[in-house]
């Protein structure tokens, strides 16, 4: 799997901000590829407290056999009451046609939450849920980052831990557990990357995109 | 104690986090690893534009 994303982004000194993004997204596993591309605009607004974005734009999936596109619309929300914990959410939906005319819909919908223990020391939550024609596809995380430095280790970056889970519409269960290493550039902050975290709180625009990055390929292709 | 790398000059900057990981699945059917390499960023070019970059790479063996 890759993806790449340009995000340009207008700040406002009201706390406003407006932006476009462009994401590509190629997925090859035998017998089989696929590729996303989408682009859109988004609008948002960032307090200490609480922060909510929306986005709107078109994704356009092709596959070997076959084209479908889509019309997307989103919306992320995140409530700060104090300056460890964070709760968000996320609200995404698809409407897609196909060459021979059928359509459909897509969802995604996730709810979390994190919690700074102590510093460098972040602990979270997350539900997630991917609805693609009537198959629901559930998916629960839990994790944690640990700053290494801010422990007095003297050792570049933070560590993280996943532990996730996910139950497809057709029958089977996947677990699965995530390491990972992380480093922070400049006046960024290291959080984990490749988890559910990033996702839920609307790391990655669209529900396709979502989906492959989160949950893997088999598991989010329409029924054949 | 670690001090990260920084690039900030006068009205640019650069801030990222870059992340090496690995995930194991395993499921009723199968189970399988995955190694992915993920880059978040943002390059500040004033006090009001700036562009992010995205890149997410992984490896998937069955």
């Amino acid at each position: 799997m890759r993806r790449f994303q340009l995000v340009p982004t207008i700040q406002f000194s009201n706390g406003s901000h407006v932006g476009g993004y462009l994401q590509s997204v190629s997925f090859s596993t035998s017998p089989f590829g696929l590729d996303l591309e989408s682009y859109g605009l988004f609008a948002g607004y960032d307090t200490q407290k609480w922060s909510i974005e929306g986005y709107a734009g078109s994704t356009t999936l092709d596959m070997q056999y076959s084209s479908l596109s889509s019309n997307n619309i989103g919306v992320t929300a995140a409530l700060r009451p104090t300056d460890s914990f964070e709760a968000f959410c996320r609200f995404d939906q698809s409407g897609f046609s196909e060459g021979l005319g059928t359509s459909g819909s897509t969802f995604l919908t996730a709810i979390g939450a994190q919690y700074e223990v102590q510093k460098g020391l972040l602990a979270y939550g997350v539900m997630q849920r991917f609805n693609l024609r009537g198959e629901s596809l559930k998916g629960y995380a839990v994790g944690g980052s640990y700053d290494l430095a801010a422990h007095g280790i003297d050792t570049p970056g933070t560590v993280t831990l996943e532990f996730a889970k996910a139950d497809s519409g057709y029958g089977s269960t996947q677990s699965q557990v995530t390491v990972g290493w992380v480093i922070a550039l400049g006046n960024a902050k290291a959080h984990p990357l490749n988890s559910s975290l990033r996702t839920a709180r609307g790391g990655v625009r669209t529900p396709l995109a979502t989906g492959f990055v989160n949950f893997g390929v088999l598991n989010v292709l329409p029924p054949a | 104690m670690f001090v990260a790398p920084s690039a900030h000059s006068e009205g640019l900057s650069f801030d990222g986090i870059v992340s090496v990981s690995e995930s194991a699945f395993s499921s009723d059917l199968n189970s399988s690893d995955r190694i992915a390499f993920n880059l978040v960023s943002d390059v500040t070019f004033s006090d009001r534009f700036s562009v992010g970059l995205d890149i997410d790479y992984g490896q998937t063996s069955a």
